[in-house]
């Protein structure tokens, strides 16, 4: 998302001037189809309800996995962007801290640069010279435990968030001030969550001033738990199935 | 179905509760009491919140660890909207918590808690 505030633009003019590689076009579609499959919907909501409800519906969509992956070969070129800056985005989002009741996050462009960054490193670690890492990431499979499910949910209502937001920039329109503050501020939040399990990933660097080591993930414990937890939650339905007569 | 907002009969009450995990033949579900009980991890629910209108809260409503049950589908009552993905994640984890405290002296049961 980062990227793609810069990286649009100068595709869109590639394209108009036909001096587009073939892979910049596909780029730039996937770009448009992201913006607009992921970033038009939030700027209909009526609601900070109907929001959060089109976000649940977005996280749930199998088109955002494919996005990113029919992305993933093409991270050189995205990287290759200048990045918009955190700052702007959260500035320009109309972040304000008082608009969370309760939730307090201290130097929010910050936030973003280092969850960026940290997006960056992770990508660079899954795809940039040795596709098999990818599933070896902790988790990269089905099932993941509840704790992680939730950071990735984090790590996608961030960036849906953010694509709205580019979208606004990218089409210079107009939305409510609600929905600006609602965009940044949920934009913010999920990208601090997020951030916590990037930080936690081996060979991604994270400045312990935003994430301390206390709020890192300790994935071999995580994952110990998740299999007593599974385990008992088969015992459970074993006991309910016998009961029920199955 | 893994979060979807249902309605059904426990024990001769009405539950609406949570879809948290789904099997072949077999959902369990973690439902809602109006009892509080202060000392208990609890995900607490009022109704005039989103996801408090997402179950059709009259009242509010406590989540606890214990309180789940297997059911099967055709006994359930589906509703409209989905529970938020907030409250989900919160449920499923207070459930998970249980389970790992209570370990293989108290598996859970279909036993309301209230």
């Amino acid at each position: 998302m980062r990227w793609l505030g810069s990286l649009r633009p100068r595709l869109q003019k590639s394209v108009a001037e036909h001096v587009a590689t073939e892979e910049e076009q596909q780029v730039l579609y996937l770009i448009e189809f992201a913006a607009s499959r992921f970033g038009d919907p939030l700027l209909h909501a009526t609601s900070v309800d109907d929001l959060d409800d089109r976000l649940d519906a977005l996280t749930d969509s199998p088109e955002a996995l494919h996005c990113t992956e029919l992305l993933a070969p093409h991270m050189p070129l995205v990287q290759a962007s200048l990045p918009m800056s955190a700052a702007l985005l959260a500035a320009a989002a109309g972040h304000r801290q008082d608009d969370v009741p309760g939730q307090v996050i201290k130097d929010p462009p910050r936030i973003l640069e280092a969850w960026l960054d940290a997006q960056r490193q992770a990508a660079q670690l899954m795809w940039s010279s040795d596709a098999t890492r990818v599933s070896v990431a902790p988790f990269a499979g089905t099932d993941p435990p509840v704790e992680i499910e939730n950071l990735i949910f984090h790590g996608l209502r961030a960036n849906f968030c953010g694509l709205a937001i580019e979208q606004v920039f990218s089409a210079g329109r107009l939305i409510p001030v609600w929905l600006a503050g609602a965009l940044a501020n949920r934009l913010v939040v999920s990208a601090r969550e997020h951030l916590r399990l990037l930080a936690s990933l081996p060979g991604v660097s994270v400045d312990e001033a935003i994430i301390p080591a206390a709020e890192r993930l300790d994935f071999a414990a995580i994952e110990a738990r998740h299999q007593r937890a599974k385990a008992a939650s088969q015992r459970s339905y074993e006991l309910a199935r016998e009961r029920l007569g199955l | 179905m893994r979060g979807a907002t249902v309605r059904f009969r426990l024990a001769g009450k009405a539950r609406l509760g949570v879809v948290i995990e789904v099997r072949p033949d077999l959902v369990n579900i973690a439902y809602g009491t109006s009892e509080p009980h202060d000392d208990w991890p609890q995900v607490v629910v009022h109704p005039e919140t989103r996801q408090g209108r997402a179950l059709g809260l009259r009242e509010v409503t406590y989540f606890y660890g214990a309180n789940t049950s297997w059911e099967r589908p055709e006994d359930l009552q589906f509703g409209k909207t989905p529970c938020a993905k907030e409250l989900l994640y919160a449920i499923v984890e207070l459930v998970v918590n249980y389970r790992l405290q209570a370990g293989d002296e108290r598996l859970p049961a279909d036993e309301p808690a209230e």
